[in-house]
């Protein structure tokens, strides 16, 4: 707010000398230089560029194992620093321990391109990147503040298993009997949702529960996200040809009970409304993978089965107050509606009055959906407690 | 354990002391085995320079009847094991063994087979990278380019079977190697004009009909 705009208000008569004057000091103690800060930065950008090119341009000449250990003192600087100082760097922003934390994290990983650059060594990616997430992981779940470095692990968890079981699902057809393999592989896709009981227990009992609750609504959404593609992939009947693989009935079970579990073990380590709800959405997660499979090919059951899961989670934002997310579930049934008349009656958009039809019918949707937004959203988002 | 103690293994010792130890590892890997030199072939004259690397096919010298088939024309063999035979670093000959339980193979004193799990997969006795800078990586393109030399590739044969690129270098072409390059070149030649033959014929065939009516016109 401007001064400028201060004195107007002052001049109409809105606000009267004190407090004008109780506006002016508080905005002046309050200010940011913003420009000043930006200049700061351009500077420092330009000089830390320009670092890294000089490095860069000589970096052939750099014995590799000098490069190595450059590599892993920056590393070691930045873990110490966050080691000896994190009370110090909090108090000063808690984004400069994020960010800390952040570019440890990053460095770790690069490490591992270094490593196979100066040796010629070579391995598929899941193994530097399930050896760093045991390496580095530990470190992030006990300094993360924040949705960087929660996104951080639960992006390389997400990323590590589905790059471990797309270069080993072949497997799957080498042995006589898939069952225990595709269980394993199950196991592995499913298991970053086990995240979200974790980080519910500890979302109560930390000094961190930002980053806790970040966490476990990644963990959800990770969950959300599966199994609404499983039963919008049910519409395009994916699944009857799929038998020995990570998406056949075996490991579609096994997807399903990580999900139960899952959430039943958030209802039980956070008993608050919004714990046992996000427990049920997990919870619903996995059922709706176990049904995908069964309303496979049947469009219409498959439209029911998304639209299920989505009321179960509208409900839930219902209960708890969650207006976001109740929001999405609306324009999630919404948009799934649409697709659904084009399904049942492709033949709609063929015909000059099929085509106005359909435009009545999706104007008329996106009337309806914004009049149940408007109607029943709850009133504020509470920041301090969405899923 | 105290939370301080915790979070020093966790936050310093876990993640440097484990960097640590694979840097120690790859390093100890690395100076085992015994150097060997291998002729290369660009593996993509186009596109030679991929990121930080040069890629490149191996040509093993392996005897001439896996090489070529009954009328003479080269085959594509996948290796998947090699027996290195002469004294490092020169490769007298290279012997291919579909299966590396062969006794024989075993027997063998300098195996090389193929990595599954490495980037090139089954592929690995067939194509290979080194990585270098920027530089370095255009040298070796147009060293590579260049049908007066050939490409050298130094590479570590671990006991283990791993074959570890380590440099490449250029040779002129020995006045066999240019002899067996115009023979390629000169059939190459035959190639391209029998194709270039056999698409004028197609035009003139294409055009014949249209020509035809108008002159029965």
């Amino acid at each position: 707010m401007s001064a400028r705009k201060i004195e107007i208000w002052h001049a109409a008569g809105l606000i009267d000398a004190d407090t004008r004057a109780a506006l002016l000091t508080y905005e002046e103690e309050n200010s940011r230089p913003l420009a000043l800060w930006a200049v700061f930065g351009i500077g420092a950008l330009a000089i830390g560029l320009g670092l890294v090119s000089v490095v860069a341009a000589n970096w052939e000449d750099v014995p590799g194992q000098v490069r190595l250990a450059i590599h892993l003192a920056l590393l070691g600087g930045a873990l110490g620093a966050v080691f000896f100082k994190e009370r110090q760097l909090v108090a000063a922003s808690p984004w400069l321990l994020e960010a800390l934390v952040a570019i440890a994290a990053t460095l770790g990983l690069t490490f591992f391109g270094h490593l196979g650059q100066v040796y010629q060594t070579g391995s598929p990616l899941w193994m530097p990147l399930s050896v760093w997430l045991g390496l580095f992981g530990p470190a992030l779940l006990l300094t993360g503040r924040s949705w960087l470095t929660a996104g951080i692990v639960m992006g390389g968890a997400i990323y590590t298993a589905m790059e471990y079981v797309t270069s080993n699902e072949a497997l799957l057809y080498a042995v006589d009997d898939p069952t225990l393999p595709t269980a394993w592989f199950a196991t592995v896709v499913g298991a970053p949702v086990l995240f979200a009981p974790i980080a519910a227990f500890f979302r109560t009992r930390s000094t961190r529960p930002d980053f806790w609750r970040r966490l476990e609504q990644l963990a959800l959404t990770y969950a959300v996200f599966g199994a609404s593609s499983a039963a919008a992939a049910a519409s395009v009947d994916v699944f009857s040809n799929e038998e020995t693989s990570v998406i056949g009935p075996v490991g579609l079970s096994v997807l399903a009970g990580i999900g139960v579990v899952a959430g039943g073990l958030v209802a039980l380590v956070r008993p608050t409304l919004s714990g046992r709800m996000a427990g049920a959405i997990i919870a619903g997660a996995g059922v709706t993978m176990l049904l995908a499979r069964s309303v496979s090919g049947v469009e219409l059951a498959a439209a029911l089965l998304f639209m299920l899961l989505w009321i179960g989670i509208g409900a839930a934002a219902l209960k708890v107050g969650w207006r976001g997310v109740f929001q999405l579930a609306v324009a999630a049934i919404a948009v799934r509606l649409i697709i659904l008349s084009f399904e049942l009656a492709s033949d709609l958009l063929l015909s000059g009055f099929g085509l106005i039809l359909s435009g009545f019918l999706i104007l008329g949707i996106a009337w309806g959906a914004y009049r149940v937004s408007q109607q029943f959203a709850p009133g504020s988002d509470e920041e301090g407690d969405e899923a | 354990m105290t939370q301080t103690a915790i979070r020093a293994l966790f936050l310093l010792l876990v993640p440097l002391a484990g960097l640590a130890a694979l840097w120690a590892q790859s390093e100890t890997l690395s100076r085992q085995g015994t150097d060997w030199e291998v002729p290369i072939q660009g593996y993509d004259p186009r596109d030679l320079l991929r990121g930080h690397y040069v890629e490149f096919n191996y040509d093993w010298p392996t005897p001439s009847d896996e090489r070529e088939d009954e009328e003479g024309f080269g085959v594509f063999v996948q290796h998947q094991n090699l027996c290195l035979i002469g004294d490092a670093p020169t490769i007298v000959e290279a012997i291919p063994f579909e299966d590396a339980t062969d006794p024989e193979f075993e027997r063998c004193k300098h195996k090389l087979s193929v990595q599954p799990g490495s980037v090139y997969g089954y592929d690995s006795l067939n194509r290979g990278r080194l990585y270098v800078g920027q530089e370095r990586a255009l040298e070796l393109e147009e060293g590579l380019r260049d049908r007066e030399q050939i490409g050298i590739v130094t590479f570590r044969q671990r006991d283990d079977g791993v074959l570890t690129p380590l440099d490449i270098r250029f040779r002129p072409l020995t006045d066999e190697g240019q002899e067996e390059r115009d023979a390629l070149r000169s059939e190459e030649a035959v190639i391209v004009d029998a194709a270039d033959a056999a698409i004028e014929a197609a035009n003139e065939e294409a055009d014949a009909p249209e020509t035809d009516p108008s002159e029965e016109e």
